[in-house]
This record gives C-alpha cells, sequence and structure tokens, in this order.
C-alpha cells in the first residue's frame, strides 16, 4: 500500500512517528510531501499531477518526502490530507434545525484548505482520499465527562454530507487520545516539535503556550488507527 | 438660597445642552447598577437591543448567550439564522405584552399555542417567522425547537444578572379566538391574514406598564436578584394600522414606551432606564445620527449611543481593567435584523 501524506504542520508528528514505527510495517509505504502553514495552497494540477511552483514550498516538499517535488498520483494508491486546516463536526442534534446542521456541516469543511487540496486530488485521479482533522485541542485538565457521542455523530454525519460524495473519508481521531468529549488528551501535546522542512526550525520544540500541535505519541497511535482502518 | 442653587450643571439647560457642542452633551445616564465585567447580561427587544448585545461583548462584558449557533456555522450564516442577536432565538420582542407572553411560556404559567404557518412545503413559527431563513422542515421540527428557545430563554431568566429589554412598538396583532399576540402581522413575514381572527391591537400607557411589570415580577420570582436595564428604541415606526400619520403614531407610541420605561425606573429600586432614546432623538443632536430615510439609524449614532453608555458606567463604577476601549464599538448597520421593515414593502410606490 502506497500512500501520499499531504500535510501542514500538524504532519510533523506522523513524519516522525512513521520514520520510528516504518519498519514495523513491511506492506505499507508513507511519502510525506508537507510544508508549514499554508504552503500546500501553491499546489498546481499540471498534466494530472500536483506541482508547486513556490521556491521555498518545493523544497519543504522535496525535504519531506525525500526528494520528490511533482506528486504523481500514478506512484500511489491512496492520499492521506492531514490537517491543513481540516475541522470535525460536533452534532447536538435536539437544539438545531436540520438546515442549520446542513449549512454548519457545509461551513466547517468547504472553507479549509484541506477541503481545496481534495478537490486538486480529485481533479487528477479517482485514488481513495482520507483525511485527517487538525487535533482537538488539549484539555487543561480531564474531568469526568468523556462521552463522544457528538463527536462521532459529528464525523459521521460531515463524512455522509460532505466526504463520501468524493470518495473521500474523514477519519475520527483515536479515542484514546480524547477527553472530556472534544479534547485531547493534555500529554499529548507535551513534547510536539516542528515540522522539518530542512531549516534551522526543523524539530524545534513547541513553545509551551502551544495548543494546537501533538507530540510523537499522538503520531503513532493516530498512524497504527489510520493503517489499521485503510 | 432655594433648591436650584443646590442642583449641578447637568441640570440646566444653559450649561449642560445649550453651551455645549452635541458631542460634549455629558452625564445623560446616572447608572444605578454596577455592571461588572463578568456579570451575566441578558438582551432582548426590539431591533435596536440588538447592538447593546454586541457592544457588551466588544467592550468585553459578559453578554449572555445560552441558545448557540451549531459548531463550526461561518458568521455569515450564523447571522442568517438568527443566532447571537439576542441571548435567545427569540427575534425580536418588540411589545411589553409579547415579552409577558415569552415569559409566560418559559416559566409554564402558560403553554405555547399549537399554530403554525405552512408554505411551500416549510413551516413557519407564527412567534418567530423570520428565524430559520427558509423556515422549518416538519412542524415536529418547529415546535422542539420552539421548546428549545424557550427553554434557552428561562435560561437567560435564571442565569442573568441583568436583563436588558428594549421597547419596541405599542402597536401589535392578536389572536382574537385564543387570546395570544403576534410579533408580526400574519400575512407580512409568514401566514396568511384573516380578519375574522387577526385583531390589530394598539397599547395604551397602563397596558404597556402592567404587562412590562408583570413580565419583570414573574421573573424575579424565579431568579429574584434580577435587575432590569429599559430601553426605548429610536427607530420610527415602518407602518402604523392606527389610522393616523405614520409620523404621529411614532410619537404616540414612543411617548407611551418612553413614559413607561421612565416611571417604572422611577419607582422601582430594581429597574434602571438607559437613554438611548433621546441619544438619537432629541432635537438637540438634529436627527445627525438617522440615516436620509429619518428612520434607521446609522453607525455612528449607534456608536454615539453604546459609548455614552459606557462612559456613564465607567465613570460612576470605573473602567473593568480587562475593559475594551471606549468607542470601540464597531456597529454595522446591515447587522442590524428588524422583521418590522418587512412592511414598507406593502407601501409599494405609495
Amino acid at each position: 500500500m502506497r500512500i501520499a501524506v499531504l500535510g501542514d504542520s500538524h504532519a510533523g508528528s506522523l513524519k516522525r512517528a512513521w520514520d520510528a514505527m516504518s519498519q514495523e510495517y513491511d506492506r505499507v509505504s508513507l511519502t510525506f510531501f508537507a510544508q508549514r502553514r499554508y504552503g500546500l495552497q501553491h499546489l498546481e494540477i499540471e498534466n494530472k499531477k500536483l506541482i508547486c511552483r513556490n521556491e521555498t514550498h518545493a523544497k519543504a516538499l522535496a525535504f519531506t518526502s525525500g526528494g520528490l517535488t511533482v506528486i504523481d498520483p500514478a506512484k500511489y494508491d491512496i492520499f492521506l490530507l492531514y490537517g491543513l486546516g481540516a475541522r470535525p463536526f460536533f452534532l447536538e442534534p435536539s437544539d438545531f434545525s436540520q438546515r442549520a446542521i446542513d449549512v454548519a456541516v457545509v461551513d466547517v469543511s468547504q472553507k479549509s484548505l484541506s477541503y481545496r487540496t481534495v478537490k486538486k486530488v480529485r481533479a487528477i485521479c479517482k485514488h481513495p482520499i482520507f483525511l485527517g482533522h487538525t487535533p482537538l485541542r488539549p484539555a487543561k485538565t480531564l474531568r469526568t465527562d468523556d462521552d463522544t457521542s457528538s463527536y462521532i455523530a459529528g464525523m459521521k454525519l460531515l463524512n455522509e454530507s460532505v466526504y463520501a460524495p468524493l470518495n473521500c473519508q474523514m477519519m475520527t481521531q483515536p479515542i484514546e487520545t480524547i477527553c472530556c468529549g472534544n479534547r485531547t488528551r493534555p500529554e499529548f501535546s507535551v513534547g510536539s516539535k516542528r515540522l522539518a522542512v530542512g531549516d534551522s526550525l526543523d524539530d524545534e520544540l513547541h513553545g509551551v503556550s502551544d495548543e494546537m500541535h501533538m507530540n510523537d505519541e499522538f503520531g503513532k497511535i493516530w498512524l497504527r488507527q489510520f493503517i489499521a482502518r485503510i | 438660597m432655594n433648591p436650584y442653587d443646590e442642583i449641578p450643571a447637568k441640570g440646566f439647560w444653559r450649561q449642560a445642552v445649550a453651551d455645549l457642542s452635541p458631542f460634549n452633551v455629558k452625564e445623560l445616564w446616572d447608572p444605578k447598577f454596577h455592571m461588572r465585567w463578568n456579570d451575566p447580561v441578558a438582551t432582548f427587544g426590539s431591533c435596536f437591543a440588538q447592538h447593546i448585545g454586541r457592544a457588551l461583548r466588544d467592550n468585553k462584558y459578559n453578554w449572555l448567550i445560552t441558545e448557540k449557533p451549531p459548531y463550526g456555522m461561518s458568521p455569515e450564516n450564523v447571522r442568517k439564522f438568527n443566532y447571537n442577536i439576542f441571548s435567545a432565538r427569540t427575534a425580536n420582542i418588540y411589545t411589553t405584552t409579547l415579552l409577558k407572553q415569552w415569559t409566560s411560556w418559559a416559566l409554564n404559567h402558560s403553554v405555547p399555542p399549537d399554530e403554525i404557518w405552512i408554505d411551500k412545503g416549510s413551516y413557519f413559527d407564527p412567534f418567530r417567522p423570520r428565524i430559520e431563513p427558509e423556515g422549518f422542515a416538519t412542524a415536529e421540527e418547529l415546535f422542539r425547537l420552539r421548546h428549545s428557545t424557550i427553554r434557552f430563554f428561562k435560561q437567560c431568566i435564571v442565569q442573568s444578572k441583568y436583563f436588558v429589554f428594549t421597547l419596541g412598538l405599542t402597536e401589535s396583532w392578536v389572536n382574537s379566538r385564543r387570546g395570544y399576540e403576534y410579533p408580526m402581522c400574519p400575512g407580512t413575514a409568514a401566514g396568511t391574514f384573516d380578519p375574522t381572527i387577526h385583531e390589530f391591537i394598539n397599547l395604551g400607557f397602563d397596558e404597556v406598564r402592567t404587562s412590562l411589570l408583570e413580565a419583570i415580577e414573574m421573573m424575579r420570582v424565579v431568579n429574584p436578584d434580577l435587575k432590569f436595564l429599559l430601553t426605548v428604541s429610536p427607530v420610527p415606526l415602518t407602518a402604523t394600522n392606527s389610522g393616523k400619520h405614520v409620523l404621529v403614531a411614532t410619537m404616540q407610541s414612543k411617548s407611551i414606551l418612553r413614559a413607561v420605561a421612565g416611571t417604572l425606573s422611577d419607582q422601582y429600586p430594581y429597574i434602571d432606564y438607559f437613554p438611548s432614546y433621546e441619544i438619537i432623538n432629541s432635537p438637540v443632536f438634529r436627527g445627525m445620527f438617522f440615516e436620509p430615510n429619518q428612520r434607521n439609524v446609522a453607525a455612528e449614532g449607534v456608536n454615539f449611543v453604546m459609548s455614552q453608555f459606557f462612559e456613564s458606567l465607567h465613570g460612576k463604577f470605573g473602567k473593568p481593567q480587562n475593559a475594551g476601549p471606549a468607542g470601540s464599538i464597531q456597529a454595522r448597520k446591515e447587522d442590524e435584523i428588524c422583521e418590522e421593515e418587512l412592511l414598507s414593502a406593502f407601501g409599494g410606490a405609495r
């Protein structure tokens, strides 16, 4: 199984995790094409491939992929788009109209770089596309309310309404990483590092004020679940 | 020596008004209550009340929103679906009798009617016909979400420390057979007008005062510490069914509402009145805050009103450390959602 992983800074935890665990999966290969922030917005379609003409971002893609600057779908079986502003959905159906929910599901997905990248990938191939949303914000403290039903229901609706028609599926964050129903367990935000793209900031620890990125252990759990499900 | 020797400058027209630029007229409001930044404040009422909630939020006060939009909904659709306009999705509550009706439903003094309006396969709530841009998908959904809003409205009563209510209109429409009131004349925003059922009313001073006081007293039974801040919408009527000229009908309506608000504020220690009506409508301000149609209040007018609000509050009680800068209110006229304006469509080219 050859997987192309397109991502932003959040892909850093997956990349380092994969580097440490890839020998466990002799039938799976992952090729990362990642750049921090919104670098992947510069991907363009050319001859049924994705290319990046921006020199800085192209360098990052080459660094993360091991030298590739073109994303050629013929070389992969599936795509994984990780982060890129993709957001999950939470469904509390009792207090909203169906029309309001339908509108919110579209709002939460279609303005993201992730969605725009899905459209680009879909324009060049029919491969299955999987998405990983930006990790849930870490909890400041653990509470006892671990009911994830609104998250599970929301993700199911998001897939049915938005992604399934594109032959695409957003993966749920592994349940064992979630607490308080809609937060990431706080231990996974400790020791997160920057995505390495070949500059002086590579693998630098995020500051303690960073509440967005997760560590390599999170990346391992996420990837193990992903590979098990595909 | 006589009592006028002791009166401060604000009590004299020349010193407080005539000698000053309109923009330097100050001390229009002497707030009764020390509203702190973390005190939950609920806002309901006529169109102009929408600005108060947003100004509270922009100045880092605790605007209480109990009925929140779905996760992820864009700001544009949040407005389109009428979230974050008032503290719950009641839509505009134009009259004091409508406030009493919502309060009565919320506190189980009466049961909401089962009337619904159906148009082209969509279901419309007669008590907030524009709350969903395309109506509800089913009658069951309409009733379920009306019940939710009533529950959220009750949470506002129970959880807030201050209840801001903007009095808007005295003219209204009722179901004469079943005794309940509509916020809009049936057949305008939705529904079908039936002259044998739908009856016009124009509330007088006693009806406005009594219904407002009854609503307030009902709320204070479940929240005895609740305090009220009344304002009167400075926005003239879009249309009148009274048979009078709309300007005359407006003056009658606003005079009654203003008189009730002032009377209750004078009589009850837990009721205050903020003079947004005067700030926009007084001849001192020369109509400068109105847009060319002499009805809609320009963003500058809203900003001026809310600046006066916070300056008065901070001047008396001190500025909260986390409060936003005075004048950070950024009202936008297009933000106001006012179903009553639909009535102008029925004037045509006349």
